[in-house]
């Protein structure tokens, strides 16, 4: 980039991709020192607005104040990993000679677990996810769906316009019409809608994208979320119906009957729809749900492990707050306890190291035979909905 | 109306805000629970929930005031979001006529999977932008009077009427209810769940045991 300004190590926008950092603003604090007059705002290393006297802000990225800080001995083992498993032997690797995907291995997951240093984040996820040789194999390139959506006047497109100062209103890179982000996630938003006509566009993969254009340049990004809707999750997830997301409620429930007994027996008792708080959890993999730090660190294994992380680490949140959910004193305070839940857990290793205790030998395989028994149940119960013709057909596959 | 904070109520009374997406739910529901109003709130997805405990006479409401996503596509999950109300705000944005054209389908959303006792307003908003009125304020009101539903208009951002709104739609619930326990001794699990009056649950002790399915 010409002429631009950089951020200080871990100072303001230091995580954000360099073509997110906004310009403007670095060159007014490079030249305070000369100035009398204070910024208007303050900013994290994420681009998110920080309130003086408020750290409590959902979406900022410093729940404790800790600046975002790469482990050099994590990073270290991360690059001797790299370098082990690529096959050619000569010269400094780069990342042009690292394979598109990433062979599996217990080695591996233990790394992605630990962490993905923020620096390799972009590269790393990429490959981990399957999103490069998405990029790689695609006869459409992200620019001519571009070209093909730009002229979009459908319904999809007027919704994304109203969504797009909606989605990230805290974070400098999508505040405003003018921010550097609100192109990029109208453009992302309008591919994948006209990509995926059958979804068009669900309001939660903005959160999903805004969150990616932070730290991926444009393209990657939208790679990224084709990943997410191809691979990562099952089908159906952000369709007209959310059938996808609807089931993954109702395995959810299921687990907690056979890992949270006590929780279940609670939410019976109260009768308690669980979904209703869950729901967005799934439907935005966290993203704008927690902190930012964190939703780094959940998402370094999402994309290595898929939707299992999802009810994984749900699982393992509501294992942190069983006894405070126990202890309530009626229904009301339990569902805010539990809608408060994901924005009051800042601790990474806490929180996936009770997931992995509890539920860490959950298998895909697990998964996938709840979610083919909860999807049948959905759609007959729907069927019965819908009216009698339609219950007939589907009675059939009903509990 | 009186605010309180102790966790001290006679009744819990469920209402849900519906309409389209964008026509200030969030704000509307934030103005009334915590005296806010943000311009640039986030797209609600899933469901929130806040609540404010209101004096009615010498009875202590505690009004659960739910707000969900307004688009389309969520409408999929409201027979859970919509399970135990008895109010209702439907709201459209008296700016955008669109968001008022689909009310009559809002307004069959929420009868078919709420009780058909539920007392339903309905809320023109945005009343600050008058200047860009798209919906008059007339139509509006015979549309709610053809349909049996309260209506005003109100302002989340400057509070106009929004303290009202709540409160007529919360008084006319305990007017229903105080006629129904009267008439009967049955109590409506969902409707009336919570604490007995007086009765102040200390910490750890056994929650009130009157919510019961």
């Amino acid at each position: 980039m010409s002429g631009s300004h950089t951020p200080s190590a871990s100072g303001p926008f230091s995580a954000l991709t360099p073509s997110m950092w906004p310009q403007e603003i670095l060159a007014k604090s490079t030249q305070k020192e000369e100035s009398v007059e204070q910024p208007e705002f303050s900013y994290d290393e994420f681009g998110f607005r920080v309130d003086k006297e408020d750290g409590a802000n959902p979406g900022s990225g410093r729940p404790s104040g800790v600046p975002l800080m790469e482990d050099p001995p994590q990073r270290l083992r991360w690059q001797a990993h790299l370098e082990f498993t690529h096959n050619h032997d000569v010269g400094d690797l780069t990342w042009d000679k690292i394979a598109v995907s990433l062979p599996r291995s217990e080695k591996l997951r233990s790394l992605v677990l630990a962490g993905i240093p923020h620096s390799m984040r972009p590269q790393l996820w990429m490959r981990l996810s399957g999103a490069l040789q998405k990029k790689r194999n695609s006869e459409l390139s992200y620019r001519e769906m571009v070209k093909n959506s730009s002229n979009d006047e459908t319904i999809a497109a007027k919704q994304i316009e109203k969504d797009l100062l909606r989605t990230m209103p805290s974070n400098v890179c999508f505040a405003s019409v003018s921010s550097i982000g609100v192109p990029r996630l109208r453009r992302v938003l309008r591919a994948l809608a006209w990509l995926y006509p059958e979804i068009g566009y669900c309001q939660g993969t903005g959160m999903v994208a805004a969150c990616l254009l932070l730290f991926l340049e444009e393209e990657d990004a939208f790679w990224m979320m084709c990943a997410i809707i191809e691979d990562l999750l099952p089908a159906s997830y952000f369709s007209t119906t959310l059938l996808g997301v609807q089931t993954d409620q109702r395995v959810l429930r299921h687990l907690i009957v056979q890992y949270l007994p006590r929780l279940d027996k609670l939410l019976q008792e109260h009768d308690i729809e669980l979904s209703l708080i869950t729901l967005h959890w799934f439907l935005t993999a966290f993203a704008s749900v927690v902190h930012i730090k964190l939703l780094l660190r959940l998402w370094d294994l999402f994309f290595y492990e898929g939707s299992l992380v999802l009810f994984q680490t749900t699982l393992g949140m509501l294992r942190l707050k069983e006894e405070e959910l126990i202890q309530s004193e009626n229904s009301a305070s339990i569902f805010n306890t539990l809608s408060d839940i994901p924005s009051q857990i800042e601790d990474a290793e806490l929180l996936l190291g009770e997931a992995m205790r509890l539920a860490g030998s959950l298998t895909d395989v697990a998964v996938e035979t709840q979610r083919r028994k909860h999807l049948a149940y959905l759609i007959a119960d729907q069927g019965q909905l819908l009216g009698t013709s339609a219950t007939t057909n589907l009675s059939q596959v009903g509990p | 109306m009186g605010n309180r904070t102790e966790e001290d109520y006679n009744f819990v009374f469920k209402v849900v805000l519906i309409g389209e997406s964008g026509v200030g739910k969030t704000n509307l529901l934030s103005r009334f629970t915590r005296n806010e109003f943000s311009h640039d709130s986030r797209t609600t997805i899933g469901v929130e929930f806040s609540t404010r405990t209101v004096m009615l006479g010498t009875a202590a409401i505690k009004a659960q005031i739910w707000d969900t996503a307004g688009l389309e596509r969520y409408r999929a999950i409201t027979s859970a979001y919509y399970r135990g109300a008895v109010g209702a705000l439907l709201v459209f944005d008296l700016t955008k006529h669109q968001t008022y054209a689909v009310v009559e389908r809002w307004l069959k959303e929420l009868y078919d999977h709420a009780e058909a006792t539920i007392v339903v307003m309905l809320v023109g908003n945005k009343s600050d932008l008058s200047q860009a009125r798209e919906v008059p304020t007339e139509e509006a009101r015979m549309f709610a009077e053809n349909n049996g539903l309260l209506f005003l208009e109100t302002s989340a951002l400057d509070s106009t009427n929004v303290e009202l709104a709540f409160e007529t739609v919360l008084k006319e619930i305990f007017a229903k209810v105080s006629k129904q326990t009267q008439n009967s001794t049955r109590t409506n699990a969902i409707t009336l769940g919570g604490a007995q009056a007086g009765q102040e649950p200390g910490p750890g002790e056994k929650r009130a045991c009157c919510i019961s399915l």
